[in-house]
């Protein structure tokens, strides 16, 4: 280190008040804005940080919510290597979504399932294993566990809503449609925010709903 | 050379690169899976992330989460548009930068302690396994371990491995422990991304040396500059979108990443012992955090910051192909002249 001459430590100096620079002038405008819930961004949706892990919680291109058209989101389950949440491109088929998932297993039941039809954006798509059931939902069905387990607010039908002691068909389509104003519920508790629940069928409700 | 063969054959017989944009690793649960003691990564975890958050402002404790461990599910939405357009994603993105500066950390540290090299390189050969269920196991990382050990192992045999290989055998590897790695954006830009660095990186570095930049500067500067262009076609086709500020926004942030994930890094680590130690270390990190927000921010604010662009498959290819083989192409070019 001894052997810098002038033109290295000046560049890393420069480097040094540049980090400091931009980093005091970031930390500046927080505190200014404090009051005000944070710096707008020209973008749009300043919406603090929300502290709720959702299932999709990685970074990566998440831009496909601006392009819609050419993008679906499947969820694939059942017999498969690699189960999960997978964007594809849109008008791909079944069976590419499951290649997608790394393939079935050796115990799956392939002939269960349509492998040929396209693909629904917002689908489940379940390969059975060999001597279990099969049901394939389109836009949210709730595969194998429609009976038993919370159901999910976030991908259940009206009618696993209707089912659930104290919604009836108005409530469960008021859920719907609230899911689809704002994208899902991050946590049971924006149920509260559903007009016609409130604090104590909330409470009821907790424990059989997941988001 | 058979290496890149097996890697050939296994990308060519997988599914198409075209149909998914992301596999999205399903949190710390799935990562979880097949290792001996699930529940001891998820405390681990969870210590270092309330190591990472002495009370800084929400988005730069977010931001630290993501650089030291990869998670950035609490950043908010317009920090991570913000990060898109100046395409500053692969920040946060657990990949094969985290990897490289935790050794560039510990294995000169490690030195300083009087360790000889074996032992440094058991040691660094530990800490790239243990890094990689904790941030999140997600492809990039699963890539740049592979390499990261290949490397390693070759230094312990005490031959100078060579990068190329390495990469070469990363990629078989994932793609034999994986098949639908190949389809996966993440797994597609962290190849894209280290071919660049590879290719591009030494004749882009000799230009700005000769530009008598410190050769530190000059290497980090390069790998930014390379990574960036070997993964923008790759990016305009899945995403369609072309970072116009993507170089600059880099640029600029690139001295404050190094620091910011070292302190990131050590606090997590020392938060398993100690909170309060790891602190002070958290709340130093915040300056370098909030720099790399502040340009993300600026950057990004231009409305022609991000344009769409929307080329095929093919010319996706054609342009990464450009990208890595046109320098190799023009370097052995000039060897043989």
């Amino acid at each position: 280190m001894g052997n810098w001459d002038r033109g290295t430590v000046l560049i890393w100096g420069a480097c040094a008040l540049l980090v400091l620079g931009l980093g005091g002038r970031w930390l500046l405008a927080q505190g200014g804005d404090a009051g005000s819930g944070g710096r707008s961004s020209s973008i749009g949706s300043a919406a603090t940080s929300s502290h709720s892990s959702s299932p999709s919680g990685s970074v990566s291109v998440g831009a496909g919510e601006e392009q819609a058209p050419s993008l679906i989101v499947v969820h694939v389950v059942g017999a498969v290597r690699h189960p999960g949440v997978f964007r594809l491109r849109a008008g791909v088929r079944v069976y590419e979504a499951v290649r997608a998932a790394g393939g079935s297993t050796r115990g799956a039941d392939e002939s269960a399932v349509d492998l040929a039809a396209k693909a629904v954006d917002g689908s489940q798509i379940l390969i059975p294993r060999k001597g279990q059931p099969s049901t394939v939902g389109a836009s949210g069905g709730s595969g194998t566990a429609a009976s038993s387990g919370p159901v999910s607010l976030n991908s259940a039908k009206a009618e696993d809503l209707d089912a659930l002691d104290g919604i009836g068909p108005a409530l469960a389509a008021r859920i719907i449609e609230w899911r689809q104003a704002h994208g899902g519920f991050k946590s049971v508790g924006d149920l509260d925010q559903v007009s016609g629940i409130g604090p104590a069928k909330l409470a009821a409700l907790r424990s059989h709903v997941v988001p | 050379m058979a290496v890149w063969i097996c890697f050939c054959l296994l990308f060519l017989t997988g599914p198409d690169p075209g149909i998914s944009t992301a596999h999205y690793a399903q949190k710390p649960a799935q990562a979880d899976r097949g290792t001996a003691t699930p529940g001891v990564i998820t405390q681990v975890r969870a210590r270092a992330e309330d190591a990472l958050d002495p009370g800084l402002p929400p988005d730069a404790a977010a931001l630290l989460q993501g650089m030291a461990l990869g998670d950035a599910s609490h950043m908010s939405s317009a920090a991570k548009e913000e990060f898109r357009r100046a395409s500053l994603t692969h920040v946060v993105a657990a990949s094969g930068q985290n990897i490289a500066l935790l050794l560039a950390l510990v294995l000169p540290a490690l030195g300083l302690l009087g360790m000889g090299l074996r032992p440094r390189l058991a040691i660094a050969v530990g800490l790239v396994v243990l890094y990689v269920p904790l941030a999140g196991g997600g492809a990039p990382i699963r890539r740049a371990a592979v390499m990261a050990l290949v490397g390693l192992a070759g230094r312990v045999r005490g031959s100078q491995a060579d990068a190329w290989h390495a990469l070469g055998v990363a990629g078989t590897v994932t793609l034999l422990a994986d098949r639908s790695s190949s389809a996966s954006l993440g797994w597609q830009l962290s190849f894209a991304a280290v071919a660049g660095m590879l290719a591009l990186g030494p004749p882009v570095k000799n230009r700005l040396e000769s530009m008598r930049l410190p050769p530190v500067l000059a290497e980090v500067a390069a790998a930014t500059i390379s990574a960036t262009i070997a993964t923008a076609p790759l990016i305009a086709w899945k995403v369609g979108r072309l970072s116009l500020v993507g170089i600059p926004a880099n640029l600029l942030a690139a001295p404050a990443v190094a620091p910011a994930m070292w302190l990131g890094i050590t606090a997590a680590a020392v938060g398993q012992v100690s909170t309060s130690v790891a602190a002070p270390l958290a709340m130093l990190a915040a300056i370098p955090v909030s720099s790399v927000l502040e340009v993300a921010h600026a950057m990004a604010s231009p409305s022609w910051a991000s344009v769409g662009w929307h080329p095929s498959g093919a010319l996706a290819a054609v342009l990464l192909i450009l990208t890595v083989f046109g320098p190799l192409a023009i370097g052995h070019g000039r060897k043989a002249a």
